[in-house]
């Protein structure tokens, strides 16, 4: 376990420039946007430009998770990552989780400037209960996360075979990236009906529809999406196996 | 060198089994994602509620036309009559926090009606941002002949034994055609529609739905002209016609009998299937 805290940490202090002066910087612009609005900027375009960072947190974030992998051999770290006594799951993971973190960080800055100074978010924000706001917010966080952890593994698994196919490295990565959503897809709809026991998720509970007074019943067949988070998982494991065990450092 | 072959054949396998999935599936199936389709979402009705019925009848002789438009949710029946008189009933159900509330929603409002020379028109319309805490039950009996107007977004149209031009449109709608004769104009996107039992014209430009037309041949005969691009096309075709695809088009044209009634089916993402009956 030390190790890997050890690893996640190198990783994390890898990240702290970039992230803080992405987040500064998207902080700064909707605290400029605000400045703008007092100064007669029409507010409907100062609200869309206020939300404008969280449409380039995806670029960001995939990006970001290529990037990490790929310094290890620009700088000839590699060597010395895979020579420490951790899997090569726990090499991966380290890496997923600090994505995972620039995610919860940049989206929490994002998030917070835009409550602060975004006109029509201070409208949206007083017309919900403040409990059903931080209950529902963490939930669309959670599914974003859900949905940024299997575009860095799909990223990683790209990039780790590329390595091992030694040539056309960017064509490969990016084709097996492709192809890793269509398995996915096509797995996942082959596996499904072995979860179609699973009871469907009742949406309108979870989101608490009740509290802000919605009559909506809404439910959610689970079955293809577990069946995908298996396969993902599948990418993962074999990502690590693969860096572990076949990549080639010098390629 | 041993793994970057298997690597290697491993992705030229994978890109095979892609191209042939491609080939056989089309573009649109490849990257269809299941679970989008699995959320259900309906009206909760159990809870306080409060209900209010409105009754409005028209001689056929003073409507040529009758238009219903529910933007929320609502259901919309139809079924064909022997009479003279158009009859809309409208059921109009408020679900809110407590009772009172729900009787407030009812005061606040109703469906309208509006005629415009020989057009009657129903809709919900009232203030305040709680539509969608209302849901409207329209039945109606008309007689044959007249010309229907049906509008529905996220809810459901029933339209069954009944004869004469009928014209629906649909967003995230289920429309449910049965017996009917006469002429048949849908525009829908995201919709399930099941076409029973039809005899007569029908023109559909749809997108993104799953579309299920089960026609009964007559001696009029049909005249078909099918236009998908990047759909599915299955059930049973009548040998006569032809199908052409390429790429992502599917065309299938010709004529069965007389070829008295056009079968003219645009689609962008649908799923068509078709069966002609004797």
């Amino acid at each position: 376990m030390l190790p890997f805290l050890r690893l996640l940490r190198k990783d994390l202090e890898s990240i702290r420039w970039p992230l803080g002066i992405i987040s500064g910087l998207s902080a700064g612009l909707i605290v400029f946007l605000r400045f703008k609005l007092a100064g007669g900027w029409h507010e409907d375009l100062v609200g869309i430009l206020m939300a404008a960072p969280l449409m380039f947190l995806p670029f960001w974030l995939f990006w970001q998770s290529f990037q990490s992998l790929r310094t290890e051999w620009r700088e000839d770290t590699v060597y010395t990552l895979l020579c420490l006594p951790v899997p090569g799951w726990q090499l991966t993971l380290s890496k997923l989780c600090t994505i995972a973190a620039e995610y919860t960080v940049y989206l929490g800055v994002v998030a917070a400037a835009n409550a602060l100074f975004n006109p029509f978010a201070g409208e949206i924000l007083a017309s919900f209960p403040a409990s059903w706001l931080l209950r529902n917010g963490f939930l669309f966080y959670l599914i974003g996360l859900s949905q940024v952890v299997s575009s860095v593994i799909f990223i990683q698994l790209a990039f780790v075979v590329s390595k091992m196919v030694g040539r056309l490295q960017g064509l490969v990565s990016l084709w097996t990236f492709f192809l890793a959503f269509w398995v996915t897809g096509r797995m996942g709809g082959l596996l499904e009906p072995l979860f179609r026991w699973i009871p469907a998720v009742p949406l309108h509970r979870l989101f608490r529809l009740d509290l802000i007074g919605r009559p909506i019943v809404s439910y959610w067949d689970a079955a293809p999406k577990i069946s995908q988070g298996l396969i993902i998982f599948g990418f993962f494991w074999l990502t690590g196996y693969c860096l572990e065990n076949y990549v080639e450092v010098n390629g | 060198m041993k793994i970057r072959r298997i690597t290697v054949l491993v992705l030229l396998a994978l890109t095979l089994l892609f191209f042939l999935d491609l080939k056989f599936s089309g573009l649109s199936a490849l990257f269809r994602d299941p679970s989008k389709k699995g959320i259900s979402l309906e009206m909760d009705l159990s809870g306080p509620n409060a209900q209010k019925t409105q009754h409005f009848a028209w001689d056929r002789e003073q409507v040529s036309a009758l238009r219903i438009s529910d933007h929320w949710g609502g259901e919309i029946r139809v079924a064909g009559t022997e009479g003279d008189q158009i009859l809309i009933g409208t059921h109009l159900i408020a679900k809110a926090a407590s009772a009172s509330r729900a009787e407030q929603l009812l005061e606040e409002w109703e469906v309208l009606e509006r005629a415009e020379k020989n057009q009657v028109s129903y809709e919900l319309a009232g203030q305040g941002p709680s539509k969608g805490n209302l849901k409207v039950i329209y039945q109606i009996q008309a007689p044959p002949g007249m010309k229907l107007l049906l509008e529905q977004k996220h809810g459901m149209v029933n339209v069954s034994g009944w004869e004469g031009d009928l014209r629906l449109e649909g967003q995230h709608a289920e429309i449910f055609v049965t017996d009917f004769a006469g002429s048949l104009a849908i525009k829908s996107n995201f919709s399930h529609l099941d076409l029973k039992n039809i005899e007569g014209a029908v023109i559909v430009e749809d997108a993104h739905s799953t579309l299920s037309l089960d026609l009964i041949n007559s001696a009029a005969g049909y005249d078909f002209d099918l236009n998908l691009n990047r759909g599915d096309l299955s059930g049973l075709l009548p040998s006569s016609l032809e199908l052409e695809e390429t790429g992502e088009r599917k065309k299938l044209r010709g004529r069965v009998g007389a070829g008295a009634n056009p079968v003219k089916i645009k689609g962008e993402f649908s799923t068509l299937t078709l069966s002609l009956k004797d």
